[in-house]
Formats: structure tokens, sequence, C-alpha cells
């Protein structure tokens, strides 16, 4: 008499539980193991090697740098004067992106220790995928492991079956090392779960945070080669030059006034020659706007030449 | 989730048009924010692929046409579930740097490879063995 099954349509095999109890699932708890530990291991094989501080230096005002083109709009023109001078110089004096002897593009060949991380880093990786492969062959080959859903055609076959030779048999059921792999590229969501909650596994969680919101955390990581100093500060130079400044809050008494904005001559002109508390007076050679940020009629009006 | 339009006060993300004058228009998003923000919406779609995985494979369902339309549901849905997390009525720009229509459907080839796991799975260890 045949076992009892869930839901067993009767063109499917049935295979014997003990595959399901000794491949299936030790498949899916080795690879998610080793995921795991090449995580950790990594993380550990870092090293606390400190950022060269000239090098830090430079990318640090990179980064005000293309923050003040990108937000200039939002301080009046005083200040982003001011900025602007300090960046790029005026009047005789060097402004700091026109320092001297600024390094040009970095030579990954000329740095061994980097790119011995950066390949170690990789060999990990291509050796445990190997090992794995490797593992998998040698103790699961020739019998059938699991159903992929879906209808594959016989091309399949060929990947997917290594080492069943039966040439009737549907190319979705496969074999270990298939298992393997679809589980190696679907761990990768039930690891992150694992490892994010804190602790060592911060950073992973930064960078999938880059990948997925697409902006940089702080000032963005740093590049880890090629980094072009002297043209990227030329570059920077260039785009503050022409950056041209429109101050946002130029009217913002209008937006944020809408209809109540005072059009009658009588009432701002009550309002705007009456005379301003001392400590605000030009006496002290204040000359930027009040305090409620409206200008003064009298200012503008010498301003616009009227 | 947190909202970064409250901190627009310290701008670390560029703007995408410096010459537009509309605040409203512009995204000045704090950069840490939109961080947490990415992480917990990567950390709910990664759930739901893994459970509609399951639920997938446990319920016998065959065929790529008809894995992907379950996928594309549960996606869906669990993506107007973000969005009534801010009312409907708030918009996703204030939260992340994308669209809503944008937010329905990004991110989803990242996780199908999960969804196709736990499907495989389910379905094998209930109606092979």
């Amino acid at each position: 008499m045949q076992p009892p099954t869930l839901g067993h349509s009767s063109r499917d095999l049935l295979l014997d539980p003990a595959i399901r109890n000794w491949g299936v699932l030790p498949i899916l708890v080795f690879v998610l193991c080793i995921n795991l530990l090449r995580a950790y291991l990594t993380h550990l094989g870092k090293g606390n090697k400190p950022p060269e501080i000239d090098d830090l230096r430079r990318r640090q005002v990179l980064a005000r740098a293309d923050r003040l083109r990108a937000n200039g709009n939002n301080i009046h023109k005083a200040g982003f004067e001011a900025r602007k001078a300090w960046f790029v110089g005026k009047d005789e004096q060097e402004g700091a992106l026109s320092e001297e002897g600024v390094p040009g593009a970095v030579n990954p060949m000329s740095n061994p220790m980097g790119m011995m991380e950066m390949v170690k880093g990789q060999a990990y990786f291509g050796m445990t995928q190997m090992g794995m492969m490797q593992f998998s062959e040698m103790f699961f080959a020739g019998f059938v492991l699991v159903k992929i859903p879906f209808a594959l055609t016989a091309s399949f076959k060929g990947m997917l079956q290594r080492g069943i030779e039966l040439s009737t048999l549907d190319a979705s059921y496969v074999s270990a090392t298939s298992w393997m792999f679809l589980v190696a590229f679907g761990v990768k969501d039930l690891q992150r779960l694992f490892s994010f909650d804190d602790g060592p596994m911060k950073e992973e969680a930064r960078v999938y945070a880059l990948q997925a919101g697409g902006v940089p955390l702080g000032g963005g990581p740093p590049a880890p080669m090629g980094f072009d100093c002297a043209k990227m500060y030329s570059a920077a130079k260039g785009g503050l030059d022409m950056t041209r400044h429109r101050f946002a809050l130029e009217d913002v008494e209008k937006r944020l006034l809408g209809d109540r904005y005072p059009t009658s001559l009588s009432a701002t002109e009550t309002f705007l020659t009456m005379e301003t508390p001392t400590l605000r007076s030009s006496s002290l050679g204040v000359t930027g706007p009040t305090h409620t940020g409206v200008r003064h009629r009298s200012q503008t009006s010498n301003a616009k030449g009227k | 989730m947190m909202d970064p339009s409250m901190m627009q006060a310290q701008m670390a993300a560029s703007t995408s048009n410096p010459e537009s004058n509309d605040l409203s228009s512009r995204s000045q998003l704090f950069s840490p924010a939109v961080a947490h923000n990415a992480q917990i919406v990567e950390h709910v779609r990664g759930l739901m692929s893994i459970f509609a995985g399951a639920a997938a494979g446990v319920l016998g369902v065959t065929g790529i046409i008809q894995g992907a339309c379950v996928f594309i549901i549960f996606h869906t849905l669990t993506s107007l579930g973000l969005l009534t997390k801010i009312k409907l009525t708030g918009k996703v720009s204030n939260y992340l740097p994308t669209k809503w229509y944008a937010f329905l459907v990004a991110d989803a080839a990242n996780h199908l490879l999960s969804f196709l796991l736990f499907w495989t799975m389910g379905y094998t260890l209930i109606h092979i063995y």
C-alpha cells in the first residue's frame, strides 16, 4: 500500500525522506554557515590600519566643496562668497583647492599591501565556492535531490543533473550541486537577517544601505584606488567658479505670507520707516539683513540704484 | 521611519536642480536617515520574499508564470503596506530618494533569488517527500 502523501500528484517522483534529512537540509545549513563564517572572517581580517591623514584631509575638502556647490543657494550671498573665496582663492590669496604638490592618479600597482588585501578577499570567496562544489560532488553524487517547481527544457539536464544519466527524467529534478548553487545565491537574504542586528556587521549594513539608498553615508566610503586628487581638485575649482548663486530665501516673506503679503503702500511705508532698535543700527557697521529677513526699503533701493 | 525632511538644517545630500528656487521640489534628505529607511525597506522585502516563497512552495504553485505572478503580487502588497506607514498621503520622496511608482517596483530583482530558493524548498519538502 502506498504511504499517504500530501498533495502528491501522480506525475511526481516520490523520494526517500532520508534524502531530505541528510541531503537537502544539511546542504542548506552548511551553505548558510559557510557564508556567515566568511562574512565574519573578512570582518576580522580587515585590520585596523588608520587612514592616511593627508589623503583624508583632501577628501574632506573636496566633499565640502561639493556640498557648497550643491547647497550654496541656501545661504545668502556674502556667506557663499566668503566660503567660495576660502576654496578658490581671491586677490592673490590662494584657496584651499589650489594646494601645491597634490598627488595625481594613484597607480594601483604601487600599493602592494592594498592589492594583497583585495586579492585575499576575492580568494576567500572563490575558494569557498570551489570547496563547496567539490564537497557536494563528493558526498552527494548520483541522486536527485530537489524538484524545481517550474518546467525546464531538456538542455538544462546537462547542467543541472550532473552524474545522473537518465534520459527520460524530467529536467526539473536536479542534483545536489545545482541545489547547492541555488542555496548559495538565495541564502544571502537569510544571512543578512541573521547578522545585521548589531555588533560586527554594522559595516555590511552600511554597504547595503549605500546600495539600496543610493546616497553615500557621511562623506562617502573611501575610494579604493585611482583617486586622482589633482584632477578632482581642479574640477571642483572650476565648478565652484562657474556656480551661479541665487539666494533661495530671497523672497521668502512673499512665499510665506502669500495672499497676506501687504501691498498697500501706507502700511509698508510706516513699517519700513520705523526706527530699528539700536542694537542693529548701522552705527555698528552691520549691513546685513534685519532680523525679520525683510529688506529695508532704503537698503534695497540703494542696491538697485533706484 | 525617520523623517529626514525634518533635518533639512544638516544638508548632506546634493540637490538635483540647484537652479530651482522652490524648496519643495528639491530633495534635501539627511543621508543617515535615508540609509536607515532603505535598510528597513530591504529587511521587510527580504522577509517578504522568504515567506512568499515558502507559501508558494507549500501551496504547490508550479510554472514560471504562476510563480512570477505570486512574487509580483506579494511584492506590490508589501510595498503598499510600507506606503501606508506614511498614511498614503505623505510623499515617498520625503523618506527615500525615489518616487512612489518607482518604490513599488524597485529592488524586486534583489529578492527574486531568495524567493526562488524558498519556493523550491517549500515545494520539494511538501510535494516530493
